[in-house]
């Protein structure tokens, strides 16, 4: 039942009894999630389960009132959120977010922590991951498409090189296909070095292309282990659209 | 040929706008909020040149001079008048920027006292013909060292890295934060750069139009006012809201009194309000809240 | 519908969560102003005194608009010189009976405000501030240039001394007697404001235009009457000013004055008319004592200034007034609690049918609404009807345009292209409290409520209702306003229909989550509207309270109101909705019975993702 947490390993992302208030309500409660090297999580649940206040948490934007995150060992306490993106966590938040007066090929640029020289390469690495950015490089932000929008935002947490990618609710508004393609690519990308933690409400989607899951409910970890595991527990999870 | 000559004038006064203006607008895009001591930079500057003078005599070493010393002004302006008041509404950095504007204006009149005083002249005043129409190296001057600086400004922020993460900041200060840009320090170094900027168009217009403690106020309606004209937050905008200003005062002063022209001008803006509240140019590409 | 409960009477916790203290204050402040005149102080010390009260009265205007409103007005000195100048021109001119001279004053103000506010008010905050600045030179300007009017940069003297209805009022004593009253009568004014439904609903409007729009409320023109009445108070103080100096100038309207303005405003505090008395008593006495290095004092209080503005940003009086009700209060704290309130709702409401829903023409009729935001399509043309009487469940994934479709229906948003059709009224070009009078109120995703009022006073504000009668009602009713005791009574009977009734004298800041949303519901339900939108009313509420709001939405609506719910939790919507409609990219992808909609393929994809 509960994940195959290999307790010799050092576990990339390490979330322990975290518990976070937001606006009054306690969002999240006695959360212990990890991630490891090379692999893919999923966080799935219903909205309002606090997948996204979860991912915040990680990246620094909310103060935990209880429990600690640490990252490839060190603690995270006390550091800024654009400090632990230099340490290696990738984000690309629910709604995308790209920066709407910078064009697509700027959205990418300003993303690079590495040296100038680095940048003409992950930019190349960007567009073989998704082509369709090529097509319109001086794009401003604004003016593209929600897909559009959604791959620009993955590719831009990439070109920071990071070990980890918070990936959030990237299906979100997006037709079907394109929801395929874009989860496709998380397989790449673990597949290139770089650790993925997906959340999604698209549950069948989510548990395809990942080996482990969580379940979250109303703030805590209702189910936890394999992704083939959930996939089963997930018929009696059904119920929770009440029919 | 005397409009043409006119126009000229207008022309070397609005490129001292156009500096002005380019550090307000800076700081109103990394802020969204109206930097209210902007004239007071201008006028610090202007006064930084004159405690320069016996120590430096190139012109241009002043500017640098100035610019750097501004530099840290803005930072402190920063530091004081912004970070504490962060999450407030912008009404209230409004009011701390306008504080700070008379805290500046109070000190100058203790240390300079009451009186306007004239900068050093950085070019020679010697004025060059071409044809009907006379242009003063200063003028001149004037105008080489705004257009080098606003083609710099052009350049860092649009094909610089620095640039691409002030204007990332500017959009949308979490995510920028969320790639690792220090989202902080960008904001400090705008506020830097938009003194710096009041500082050198304040050495260069010191000479000829002089400073005094409470000369800052108009300068700061008057970016105000291009800001507004141009398009809120539009970079390009700005300048030409700064040129047209000035071009306007320029040409109606010669036909009527200053004081008409410059009610002329605030009645004008206010029209532009009414007909046309984007401005000219449309306001900047949208913010993230 | 008819309610059984009883009308709202404070608990005595809840009198000291008020603000009469500062009436005691503002009370012995008089007092003690009027016993310090009369019994010691010099003839300079009642100069002072007068100044004092004057300026007090130009800070009592400012903070309408500054403080209640929360727009940066720039033009408050140009208001206070203009009423200097007509007082001065006039009265040199036509030596005319301060009667008259004064309302003069007040009119002109009045009249320059009512010009400028029209343009000027629609813009946008920074906006507003440059215009009322621009307008502050301009006027600044003539003063300075029309010199056969004005007496130039100079100014003029010679202006005669108060006499009101032929009798003389000369002595240092007996003016500062004439302005203290005059200062009585604007905090007379200002507070019955205040105090007053109308009043009240200054602070949504500052604090979130949306929700005040969403109830009815023109914010624009609360706006305007803001800076009418700040128009007014300027120039009252700027009349009295000139025949109290006997001597006017630019300096009467200049920035510094406007700088000077603000400082006392921020410093005192800005919503509370003590305040205005604080601000002015401290700098007018740091001005004057400070009086030979001016400079000095000027960096020495700004950098005060700066440090109040940082550390107290209530001011002096609203950050005393902060501290003493926390004291207070902290005993008599309470927690809400949704199983334990006094009087089951079941009890409350009256046996009444339930009504069915009406066959003839829909409340609310949408028809290929359309929605785009740059390149993303939020909706793209969307049909549906909602009829009288029904519960209607709005569902879809998470980005499905549920959020966009609520704030297009209720005004917020102009749809792109499509139809609404309200009440029998079209209403997508409409503005949002032009929609909420016709009859529908909304709730939001992220609750806006005043957190500086009472839970009482947040649901009053919903009952709001056409501000000129309010107004006047206010202003000319003795006792308390009949409007906000109406508006308090139909509130504590929401409250108990929401089982609020227990906290109902505390500040909704300190409220948890679910009460506090309980609150938004009931305040919405006190514009008794026709149509309800709740928008994610779940979220954030634990199984309890969920269950507990659902029960509680139901026999509301099947008493008097039809609802529309937007949710993603369907548990929350099975025992509520009558019929369910699933959006999903924009779009209708099922609409029906609730268990119709739930076994739909196409909904359960649109939840979950294909089946593997």
């Amino acid at each position: 039942m509960s994940s195959a947490d290999h307790a010799g390993v050092q576990r990339l992302l390490r979330v322990e009894r975290l518990q976070v208030r937001y606006d009054a309500v306690t969002a999240l409660r006695d959360i212990t999630v990890t991630v490891g090297a090379n692999e893919a999580v999923a966080l799935v649940g219903a909205n309002g389960a606090g997948k996204s206040t979860l991912f915040k948490s990680i990246m620094g934007f909310l103060k935990p009132s209880a429990g600690g995150i640490s990252f490839a060992g060190r603690s995270l306490a006390r550091l800024r959120p654009d400090a632990r993106a230099r340490l290696g966590l990738g984000y690309c938040p629910e709604g995308r977010q790209v920066f709407p007066g910078l064009t697509v090929r700027e959205n990418l640029e300003v993303a690079v922590t590495g040296p100038a020289s680095s940048r003409p390469a992950l930019i190349d690495y960007a567009y073989e991951l998704f082509p369709a950015l090529a097509e319109r490089p001086g794009a401003l932000g604004w003016q593209l498409s929600g897909g559009q929008q959604q791959m620009l935002a993955i590719a831009r947490a990439l070109m920071g090189r990071p070990r980890l990618l918070l990936l959030d609710e990237p299906s979100l508004g997006l037709a079907p296909k394109l929801v395929d393609e874009v989860l496709k690519r998380v397989r790449t990308i673990v597949a290139s070095g770089t650790s993925v933690l997906l959340a999604e409400q698209n549950v069948t989607k989510a548990l395809a292309c990942c080996e482990r899951a969580y379940l979250l409910e109303v703030g805590t970890v209702a189910l936890a282990g394999a992704a083939a595991d959930l996939r089963g527990a997930w018929e009696v999870k059904k119920a929770y659209l009440g029919g | 040929m005397a409009i043409l000559q006119l126009i000229i004038n207008g022309i070397a006064l609005g490129a001292l706008y156009a500096l002005v203006t380019l550090g307000f607008v800076f700081v109103i895009n990394a802020t969204g909020a109206v930097n209210f001591a902007q004239g007071e930079l201008v006028m610090a500057g202007g006064y930084a040149a004159v405690v320069l003078q016996p120590v430096i005599s190139a012109g241009p070493l002043i500017l640098v001079a100035v610019a750097v010393i501004m530099f840290f002004v803005g930072l402190a302006l920063a530091l004081v008048a912004y970070f504490p008041l962060m999450r407030r509404p912008p009404a209230t950095v409004f009011i701390s920027t306008l504080l700070c504007g008379i805290f500046l204006q109070s000190l100058f009149v203790v240390v300079f006292g009451p009186e306007a005083r004239a900068g050093p002249p950085l070019f020679s005043s010697s004025l060059v013909r071409f044809g009907p129409i006379e242009i003063s190296q200063q003028s001149a001057g004037i105008v080489l060292v705004a257009a080098i600086l606003i083609l710099l400004q052009f350049v860092v922020f649009s094909r610089t890295q620095i640039g691409r993460k002030l204007r990332a900041t500017t959009q949308d200060r979490e995510m920028a934060q969320a790639i690792g840009i220090p989202a902080l320090r960008m904001i400090a170094i705008t506020f830097g750069i938009g003194a710096s900027l009041a500082g050198v168009a304040g050495a260069l217009l010191a000479n000829q139009y002089f400073v005094w403690p409470t000369g800052g106020i108009t300068l700061t309606v008057l970016a105000y006012m291009a800001v507004v004209i141009g398009g809120w937050g539009n970079i390009p905008g700005a300048v030409i809201g700064a040129m047209l200003i000035a071009l306007f005062q320029v040409v109606v002063a010669s036909f009527v009194s200053y004081t008409a022209a410059t009610i002329l001008l605030y009645l004008m803006v206010l029209w532009v309000f009414i007909v046309r509240p984007q401005g000219l140019f449309g306001e900047h590409a949208p913010r993230r809240a | 519908m008819t309610l059984h409960a009883s009308p709202f009477r404070p608990s005595v916790s809840a009198f000291w969560a008020r603000a009469p203290l500062s009436s005691l204050c503002l009370a012995a402040a008089f007092i003690a102003l009027a016993a310090h005149a009369l019994l010691y102080a010099s003839l300079y010390d009642l100069r002072f005194l007068s100044l004092v009260c004057i300026y007090a009265i130009m800070v009592l205007g400012f903070q309408f608009i500054f403080g209640h409103v929360g727009a940066v007005s720039l033009a408050q000195s140009t208001f206070f010189g203009l009423g200097g100048y007509v007082t001065g021109i006039v009265g040199v001119e036509f030596g005319l009976d301060s009667a008259i001279l004064l309302p003069l004053s007040v009119l002109a103000a009045v009249a320059l405000a009512s010009v400028i506010a029209v343009p000027v008010l629609k813009l946008e905050d920074h906006y507003f501030s440059l215009a009322t600045l621009g307008i502050g030179l301009v006027v600044q300007l003539v003063a300075i240039n029309w010199e056969t009017l004005t007496g130039g940069l100079n100014g003029f003297s010679g202006i005669p001394p108060f006499r009101l209805l032929g009798f003389p009022i000369e002595s240092r004593l007996h003016v500062f007697l004439f302005v203290w009253v005059c200062l009585i009568v604007a905090i007379l004014i200002s507070t019955r404001i205040l105090n007053s439904l109308y009043g009240c609903s200054f602070n949504l409007v500052r604090e979130s235009p949306h929700a005040a729009a969403s109830l009815g409320i023109d914010v624009g023109r609360m706006r305007l009457a803001a800076f009418l009445l700040s128009a007014a108070y300027g120039g009252f103080a700027g009349a009295l000013m000139a025949q109290v100096l006997r001597v006017v100038s630019p300096e009467n309207l200049d920035l510094s004055l406007m700088a000077t303005c603000l400082i006392m405003t921020v410093v005192g505090g800005s919503t509370r008319p003590l305040g205005a008395i604080v601000g002015a008593l401290l700098i007018v006495f740091l001005r004057e004592r400070f009086r030979i290095a001016q400079s000095y004092s000027l960096i020495a209080y700004t950098s005060a200034t700066l440090a109040v503005l940082v550390l107290a940003p209530y001011g002096i009086v609203g950050s005393a007034e902060r501290l003493w009700t926390r004291y207070v209060r902290r005993s008599a704290r309470e927690r809400a609690n949704p199983g334990a309130e006094e009087t089951d709702i079941d009890d409350l409401l009256e046996p009444t049918t339930t009504r069915p829903p009406s066959g003839e023409q829909a409340l609310l009729c949408v028809r290929g609404v359309v929605k785009q935001f740059g390149g993303v399509h939020a909706l793209e043309g969307v049909d549906f009807d909602v009829r009288e009487g029904e519960i209607v469940g709005l569902i879809g994934p998470n980005g499905s345009g549920k959020t966009t479709l609520i704030n297009v229906i209720s005004g917020l948003y102009v749809a792109d292209t499509g139809t609404i059709v309200f009440a029998g009224q079209a209403t997508v070009d409409l503005p949002a409290h032009a929609v909420s009078k016709l009859g529908m109120a909304r709730t939001f995703q992220h609750i806006d409520l005043v957190d500086d009022l009472s839970v009482i006073d947040n649901i009053a504000i919903g009952a709001f209702r056409p501000e000129n009668a309010m107004l006047r009602a206010a202003l000319l009713t003795l006792g308390s306003d009949p409007c906000l005791t109406k508006a308090r009574d139909r509130a504590a009977a929401l409250a108990a229909l929401l089982g609020v009734t227990e906290v109902a004298g505390l500040r909704c800041g300190e409220l948890p989550y679910g009460t506090r949303r309980r609150v938004e519901v009931a305040r919405a339900l006190a514009a008794e509207p026709r149509l309800l939108l709740l928008d994610e009313p779940a979220a954030g509420l634990n199984e309890i309270e969920q269950a507990d709001l659902a029960r509680r939405i139901k026999r509301i609506a099947e008493a008097s109101v039809t609802v529309l719910v937007i949710e993603h939790n369907l548990l929350f919507l099975g025992a509520l909705a009558s019929r369910l409609i699933c959006l999903d990219r924009g779009r209708i992808i099922a609409a029906g019975s609730p268990e119709e909609v739930r076994r739909d393929r196409r909904v359960i994809e649109a939840y979950l993702g294909e089946a593997a």
